[in-house]
C-alpha cells in the first residue's frame, strides 16, 4: 500500500546520475554507476549507461567521485511533534492523560513546517519515524517524508507501528513496579481481543466493562493481527526476554528499541527475528537497566544475525547525527555496509516499507542523497537530496542565521 | 596561571599586603584560629611513570607543528621531547610503534559534570545542583564528586585526560569548580589537578529563573531578577572585601603600635567569616576565573557589562550558542566561548544555536572551546571538533586542523588556567598523551592508548578493555571478560 502522501511527491522530469559510487543499502556497492529516476521512482541502477536519459528533457548529473545512497531513515523521533523540548506548547508527543493510549496517533499533531525538519534533511535524513512517548502503550507512529511541505502530513490511516515501553519508565507510569506495567499491558491485550471478537455484545453491554474506551481497544486490532509491529522500549536483558515471551504468547511482531543490554540475549533475538533499534554513542550504564551497556553492541548483534537499526534515539534536533552514529558503530566494529543498511533498508523493512524505501533499487521511491564522500565521515557534506524524486532544498534556518552574522565586519 | 599561593588562606593574603605596606619587614601575623585554608590541598605528587617513546606516528601538537613521522618521549610524567624523524631512545624506554597512527595531547573538557551528576542517573547520586538557594558561592563541586562514576573510564577511553567539573546551572552562582585528572583514585582530592585553580560557576537565563520562579515561586523568576541577583551578591562581596581590607589596615596599625610599645589595647576584631563572600572576593581580586553558563548574545552582553561594573573578568561563556552574534566583542575582550558543535533548540534560549558558532567565533579571533556538558558527548569531543571545523569550512572560513585541535586542548587549558601545564605536546608539559588508531577527526578513530602524567590510563589493545569503576565490578557488561 502506498500512502497518498507519497504519490503526491512524484515529479515528471527524468533525472540521470552518472559516475557515482552507489552504496545500494543492501550490502552491495556499484562503482561508476548510472542511476535513472523517472516519475519519482528509480527506473535504472547499474553499470554506466551513457545513453540513459539521452533523449533530452532529462536532467543529467555528473557525479564522479561522489557517493550516492538512499535517503537516511531515522527510526526513532518526534520530528514534527516538537519544536523546543522545554516549551510545553511546542511539544505534542507525550500525552499525560493515561499510561495506555493505543489510539493516540502521532499523525494528528504532526507539523510539517517544523524548522527541525530541514535541519535533518540537509544532513541526508529523508524520512523519519515520528512517534509518541511515555507510559506503557504510547500510540501509533508514522514514517514521515521530510519534505517540509504541508502535503507531507502522514495519513493517519497508515501508521507504521504501535509504540510502547516496558521497564523503569513504564513501571513509574503504573505504580512503580515492572509487574504492574506488565499486568496492565496483558489486561489491555485480553480486553482488546475480547472486544474485537465481540464488538456487538460489547456495545450492548453484554461483556464485562472495559476500562479502556472502545476507541483504544479498536486501535489494538492491527497489532493483534500482526499487521503492525509493536515497538517496545526496553533495555535490561531480562526485560527483553520478557518482551520476547510476550511476543510468542500473544503472537505479536515486536521490535526492541533502546536495547542497551540486547547483546546479552542476541541469540534469542536472532531466533525470533526481532530487530533492535539502538544509539551507538549512547552505550553506557546511564541507568540501572543499562548496566551492561557496551560500545560494541551493534557489532555483537549483527554477528548473531539480529537486524540492527541505528537511530539518534529521539534526539530530534540532532537527527542529523544519524550518519555520525553509523560511523561510531563502524568504529566499534560493525561492518560499514551493515551500518549503512542500519540507517536505510533496515528501518524501512522493520516498519513495513522495505519494498518502497531504503535502498537504491529499481522500482523504489527515489529518496536519494548525493554525498561529497564517505557519508559517515565528519568532513563529508551533503550535496543534493531527493525525496520521491523531487529535489529538496538544503536551506535551513540555521544557515540563514549563519549568513546573517558571518557577513559582519571583522 | 593565576598567582595563587596554595594553602594560604585568603585573609592572610590580605594581611600580608597590608602588613607589608605598614610594617616593613615584619613577618605576617598568623591567621586567627577560626580561619582554615580557603584553597584545597593538592594530592601527593605522582611518581613512577615509566619512560615511553611513541615513534613513527603523525604527531599533532596543538602548538602549530605537525610531525609526520614524528615522536613523543615521555619521562617522569612529563613530555621530554617531541619532534620529527628518528628519535633516540635511551635504555629502559618502552618504545611504542605509532606507524599509521596519530598522537595528540590529552583532550580537556572544560565543562563536565562527571562525578556530580554520575551514572547511573538517579536522584541519590544527583549532587550537582543545590537548588535550594540561587546564590551558593560557598559550595565546592569536589565535595559532591563521586570518583566511582562509571563515566570516568569511558571519558578516558575517548581520549579525555582532564576535566573541569562544574556545579549545575540551577543557581545564579553555583559554586566552585573542580579540575580533575582522570586517573582512578578513591577521592576527589586524590584526583585533583595539582595546582589547578578553582573556577566559579555562574548561570544566566532560563535555568535559574525557571528553577526558582516556576518551580518554587521565589526569586529569581525573571531575567531582570537574575541580573539583580548577581549584583546583590557582588555588592555584598565588595563590602566584605572592604571590611577585610579595613581590618587589615587596623591590624597592621595595631601591630606596628604594639611592636613600638605604644598600645596596650586589644587587637581589632576580624569581620565574621563568610564563605560565599570569600569565593566572590577571589573573583573580584582576579584570583578565580568565572565560567558563565549563558546562551543568548544579549544576555552575554549584559553580563560583560555587569563584570565591568564590579571590576572582574568573565573567563568564558559556556554553551554560548549565540556567541556568533557577539563574536567581535568576545574576541576583543578575550572571553572564551565553550560550546557544542551542533546542539540547539532544546529550549527557547537555545533556538538560535547553529553548527557554525564555534568556527565563527574562532574566525573572529576568539577562543573557541568545544565542551560536552554530558558524558556521552565528552566521549567523542574529537568528532565534535571535527564537525565544527567542517561547518566553518562550509562557510569558507580559513581554519586549520590545528585550530580545531586547540578547541579541545590548549583553549580549554587556557580557560582553566592550566595552559602552561597541559594542552599541547611541548617539552615540559605533563605527559597527557593520546595515541589514536586513525586521524582523530575521522569518525572511525578510537583512542588506542591514553597516558595521564605518563601513566597508561587506558589501553584498547588489552583484552579486558577499560578499567571498571568499583561500582561496575561484577556487573554483567563484563561477564565475558572476568
Amino acid at each position: 500500500m502506498i500512502p497518498l502522501t507519497l504519490t503526491a511527491l512524484f515529479i515528471a522530469n527524468p533525472l540521470v546520475l552518472h559516475g557515482a559510487r552507489v552504496e545500494v543499502g543492501d550490502g552491495t556497492t556499484l562503482h561508476d554507476a548510472t542511476v535513472v529516476i523517472q516519475d519519482g521512482r528509480i527506473s535504472y541502477v547499474g553499470p554506466k549507461r551513457a545513453d540513459a536519459g539521452g533523449d533530452g528533457g532529462a536532467e543529467v548529473i555528473q557525479a564522479s567521485g561522489k557517493v550516492l545512497t538512499a535517503g537516511l531513515i531515522e527510526a526513532m523521533s518526534h520530528l514534527g511533534l516538537v519544536e523546543m523540548d522545554l516549551e510545553d506548547t511546542t511539544t505534542d508527543f507525550a500525552p499525560h492523560d493515561d499510561a495506555i493510549l493505543p489510539a493516540f496517533s502521532a499523525a494528528d499533531g504532526f507539523n510539517p513546517s517544523s524548522v527541525l525538519i530541514p535541519v535533518a534533511r540537509a544532513e541526508g535524513v529523508t524520512r523519519a519515524v515520528t512517534s509518541p512517548a511515555g507510559g506503557i502503550l504510547w500510540g501509533t507512529g508514522y514514517l514521515a517524508a521530510l519534505t517540509g511541505r504541508l502535503d507531507s502530513r502522514p495519513d493517519r490511516r497508515t501508521p507504521v507501528a504501535m509504540f510502547g515501553g516496558l521497564g523503569t519508565s513504564a513501571a513509574k507510569a503504573s505504580g512503580g513496579t515492572r509487574g504492574s506495567a506488565w499486568m496492565r499491558l496483558r489486561q489491555l491485550l485480553a480486553d482488546a481481543r475480547l472486544f474485537l471478537d465481540n464488538r456487538t455484545a460489547a456495545w450492548r453491554g453484554q461483556t464485562h466493562r472495559f476500562v479502556p474506551s472502545p476507541l483504544q481497544l479498536a486501535a489494538m486490532e492491527p497489532v493483534l493481527r500482526r499487521a503492525l509491529p509493536l515497538v517496545l522500549s526496553v533495555h535490561r536483558a531480562s526485560d527483553i526476554l520478557a518482551a520476547l515471551d510476550l511476543a510468542r504468547d500473544e503472537n505479536l511482531r515486536i521490535v526492541i528499541a533502546g536495547g542497551a543490554e540486547s547483546w546479552r540475549v542476541r541469540d534469542q533475538l536472532a531466533a525470533a527475528r526481532v530487530p533492535v533499534i539502538l544509539t551507538p554513542s549512547d552505550q553506557a550504564p546511564t541507568s540501572f537497566e543499562a548496566l551492561a551497556a557496551r560500545d560494541d553492541v551493534s557489532t555483537l548483534l549483527a554477528a548473531a544475525g539480529v537486524p540492527v537499526i541505528i537511530s539518534t534515539g529521539n534526539s530530534n534536533h540532532n537527527a542529523r547525527r544519524l550518519r555520525q552514529e553509523a560511523g561510531i558503530a563502524t568504529a566499534h566494529g560493525l561492518d560499514w555496509q551493515k551500518a549503512l543498511t542500519a540507517i536505510t533498508l533496515a528501518p524501512a523493512a522493520a516498519f513495513g516499507r522495505g519494498d518502497e524505501l531504503g535502498s537504491v533499487a529499481v522500482g523504489k521511491q527515489a529518496d536519494l542523497v548525493l554525498w561529497s564522500g564517505d557519508p559517515f565521515e565528519l568532513q563529508t557534506v551533503v550535496e543534493r537530496v531527493w525525496i520521491g524524486g523531487a529535489e529538496q532544498s538544503l536551506r535551513t534556518r540555521q544557515k540563514q542565521l549563519a549568513a546573517r552574522y558571518a557577513g559582519r565586519k571583522r | 596561571m593565576h598567582c595563587r599561593p596554595v594553602f594560604v588562606p585568603l585573609l592572610v593574603v590580605c594581611l600580608c599586603a597590608s602588613c607589608a605596606a605598614t610594617s616593613g619587614t615584619k613577618p605576617p601575623v598568623a591567621a586567627p584560629a577560626v580561619l582554615v585554608p580557603a584553597d584545597p590541598p593538592d594530592p601527593a605528587p605522582r611518581s613512577g611513570a615509566p619512560a615511553v617513546l611513541i615513534r613513527d606516528a603523525t604527531v599533532l601538537t596543538a602548538a602549530g607543528a605537525t610531525f609526520s613521522p614524528g615522536y613523543v618521549l615521555m619521562q617522569d610524567g612529563k613530555i621530554a621531547a617531541v619532534g620529527g624523524g628518528e628519535p633516540t631512545a635511551g635504555a629502559g624506554v618502552t618504545v611504542i610503534d605509532g606507524s599509521g597512527k596519530f598522537v595528540t595531547p590529552g583532550i580537556i573538557d572544560a565543562h563536565s559534570h562527571v562525578g556530580v551528576f554520575p551514572m547511573p542517573y538517579v536522584d541519590s547520586l544527583h549532587d550537582g545542583n543545590e537548588a535550594t538557594s540561587p546564590v551558593t558561592a560557598d559550595l565546592w563541586a569536589e565535595h559532591s564528586f563521586w570518583p566511582q562514576d562509571p563515566a570516568i573510564p569511558r571519558l578516558v577511553a575517548g581520549g579525555v585526560t582532564t576535566v573541569q567539573v562544574l556545579p549545575g546551572s540551577a543557581n545564579l552562582i553555583g559554586g566552585r569548580s573542580f579540575v580533575a585528572k582522570l586517573l582512578p583514585a578513591v577521592s576527589a582530592r586524590a584526583m585533583r589537578f595539582p595546582g589547578a585553580p578553582q573556577g566559579l560557576k555562574m548561570a544566566c537565563g532560563e535555568n535559574p529563573k525557571m528553577t526558582y520562579g516556576r518551580e518554587k515561586s521565589s526569586a529569581p523568576s525573571t531575567r531582570m531578577a537574575n541580573l539583580a541577583g548577581y549584583r546583590k551578591a557582588f555588592q555584598a562581596a565588595l563590602e566584605y572585601k572592604r571590611a577585610l581590607e579595613k581590618y587589615g589596615r587596623e591590624l597592621g596599625r595595631y601591630n606596628a603600635e604594639k611592636s613600638a610599645g605604644d598600645t596596650e589595647g586589644d587587637p581589632p576584631e576580624p569581620p565574621g567569616r563568610d564563605l560565599g563572600h570569600e569565593t566572590l572576593v577571589k573573583v573580584l581580586n582576579g584570583e578565580m576565573a568565572v565560567h558563565f553558563h549563558c546562551y543568548r548574545a544579549d544576555e552575554m552582553e549584559a553580563l560583560l557589562d555587569l563584570a565591568k561594573e564590579y571590576g572582574f573578568k568573565i573567563r568564558a561563556f559556556h554553551h554560548a550558542l549565540e556567541a556568533y552574534k557577539l563574536a567581535d566583542r568576545l574576541a576583543a575582550e578575550d572571553v572564551g566561548v565553550a560550546t557544542w558543535s551542533d546542539w540547539w533548540g532544546f529550549k527557547l534560549e537555545a533556538f538560535d544555536g547553529i553548527p557554525h558558532n564555534a568556527a565563527l567565533v574562532a574566525a573572529a579571533g576568539g577562543r573557541t572551546i568545544i565542551h560536552s556538558d554530558y558524558p556521552e558527548e565528552s566521549r567523542h569531543l574529537n568528532q565534535e571538533a571535527a564537525k565544527a571545523l567542517a561547518s566553518g569550512k562550509a562557510l569558507g572560513l580559513a581554519l586549520t586542523e590545528d585550530d580545531a585541535l586547540r578547541w579541545i586542548t590548549t583553549n580549554p587549558a587556557w580557560a582553566l588556567g592550566i595552559e602552561d601545564r597541559v594542552g599541547a605536546l611541548t617539552p615540559g608539559q605533563m605527559a597527557d598523551v593520546v595515541l589514536w588508531n586513525r586521524h582523530p577527526f575521522s569518525v572511525y578513530a578510537l583512542a588506542e592508548k591514553v597516558y595521564i602524567d605518563g601513566i597508561l590510563a587506558f589501553d584498547r589493545t588489552r583484552p579486558e578493555g577499560m578499567r571498571p569503576t568499583d561500582f561496575e565490578l561484577g556487573q554483567p557488561a563484563r561477564e565475558d571478560r572476568e
